[in-house]
């Protein structure tokens, strides 16, 4: 039988928290999302780019499943997490991680579903050039993802 | 309890040195600015790996933002290190692990890793708060063992995995026999009646 430590560390960051000065919660979260808002130019160009790498993938796509590509495709869309939500594009971020969800899917099944991944290729294009004020058009197209992301999750326990 | 975002109570991570892992730019200038905004002065920013080992080994971390990086969960593996060779300090060092996506091959790993907390991006300056005074108010027991190094994982009161007792203290998951005869009701009763007491 192995032996087990239990015990408490103090934690020096604790102590350091309760120190006077400092920021109250409000103001530091106020200007740390000033500061992200400050990365916004930065950020289009680099989804931009991120986005256009997602459809050139895709468009290698054979009749096969093919474990590297679709490797070297959830690489690629991990990378976009992150930047729709720092550019306000929040319906994007959720595609996004569909797509992550649904390649990872097919990756752990062994599976090819061309016509599920490209739904969402397309929808990405779709949600990245809805204007801001569009949530009722992206509701149905993330419903409509979510449907596909969960013929799989059936296909991949059954 | 989640962290009320205009609450007046206040905090300070001036003098909390902070080691952050990230491989991506953009990734690394988001938590860069996310700490900065919370009021944090003193920043390890490391790309890779060795470089926070580095850092782990010639300074003494308050806390430390790793992400998992690339699918294969280097991240993971980076705080696994830290907490069985990292030396002490730091092997006790608050640990949240940032995620843009964990992977079905990856979850044990990252539930394994001996994080205090794993947080999905996008990250957000009230989540990342929320999370780092989290692991400055709970006193979570932290489990040195073979298999597993790091704070407790079992800390909402869920009873033991799958309802199967494991450690020494887990009580059966079969409740017994009654040793003893049911108290009265007046026995019952006595236990919450107010009494006079001499001090």
């Amino acid at each position: 039988m192995s032996s087990v430590r239990i015990h408490r560390p103090k934690y020096a960051l604790a102590s350091m928290l309760r120190k006077p000065g400092g920021l109250t919660v409000a103001d530091a979260v106020e200007k740390a999302e000033a500061n992200l808002d400050g990365l916004q130019a930065e950020a289009w160009p680099q989804l931009d780019a991120g986005l256009a790498q997602v459809e050139a993938i895709f468009r290698r796509y054979g009749e096969t499943f093919e474990d590297a590509l679709l490797a070297e495709h959830y690489e690629a869309a991990v990378r976009l997490i992150g930047l729709p939500s720092l550019c306000g594009l929040d319906a994007l971020e959720n595609a996004a991680h569909s797509l992550c969800d649904l390649l990872d899917r097919l990756r752990t099944t062994g599976k090819l579903d061309r016509d599920g991944v490209g739904v969402h290729i397309q929808a990405l294009r779709l949600l990245r050039n809805l204007p801001a004020e569009s949530g009722d058009v992206a509701e149905p197209v993330l419903d409509g993802l979510r449907r596909v992301r969960e013929r799989h999750a059936i296909l991949s326990t059954g | 309890m989640a962290l009320e975002p205009t609450s007046r109570g206040r905090f300070n991570l001036e003098k909390a040195s902070i080691l952050m892992l990230e491989a991506n730019g953009m990734g690394m200038d988001i938590l860069v600015q996310i700490v900065t905004g919370l009021g944090a002065k003193s920043l390890h920013r490391c790309n890779t790996v060795e470089d926070a080992q580095d850092v782990v080994r010639n300074n003494n971390v308050d806390l430390i933002i790793a992400d998992a990086l690339s699918p294969a969960g280097e991240g993971y593996e980076f705080v696994s290190w830290l907490r069985t060779q990292g030396g002490e300090p730091n092997s006790f060092a608050p640990v949240v692990v940032t995620a843009a996506h964990t992977p079905v091959s990856m979850v044990q790993k990252a539930r394994d890793c001996g994080a205090h907390y794993i947080v999905k991006k996008p990250l957000t300056p009230v989540v990342m708060l929320e999370r780092i005074l989290w692991i400055a108010r709970e006193s979570r027991p932290f489990i040195e063992c073979d298999a597993y190094v790091g704070p407790d994982r079992r800390h909402k009161n869920e009873g033991p995995p799958d309802g199967k007792p494991r450690r020494r203290d887990d009580l059966p998951a079969e409740v017994g026999i009654a040793q003893e005869p049911n108290m009265s009701q007046d026995q019952v009763d006595g236990l919450f009646a107010a009494r006079k007491v001499s001090l």
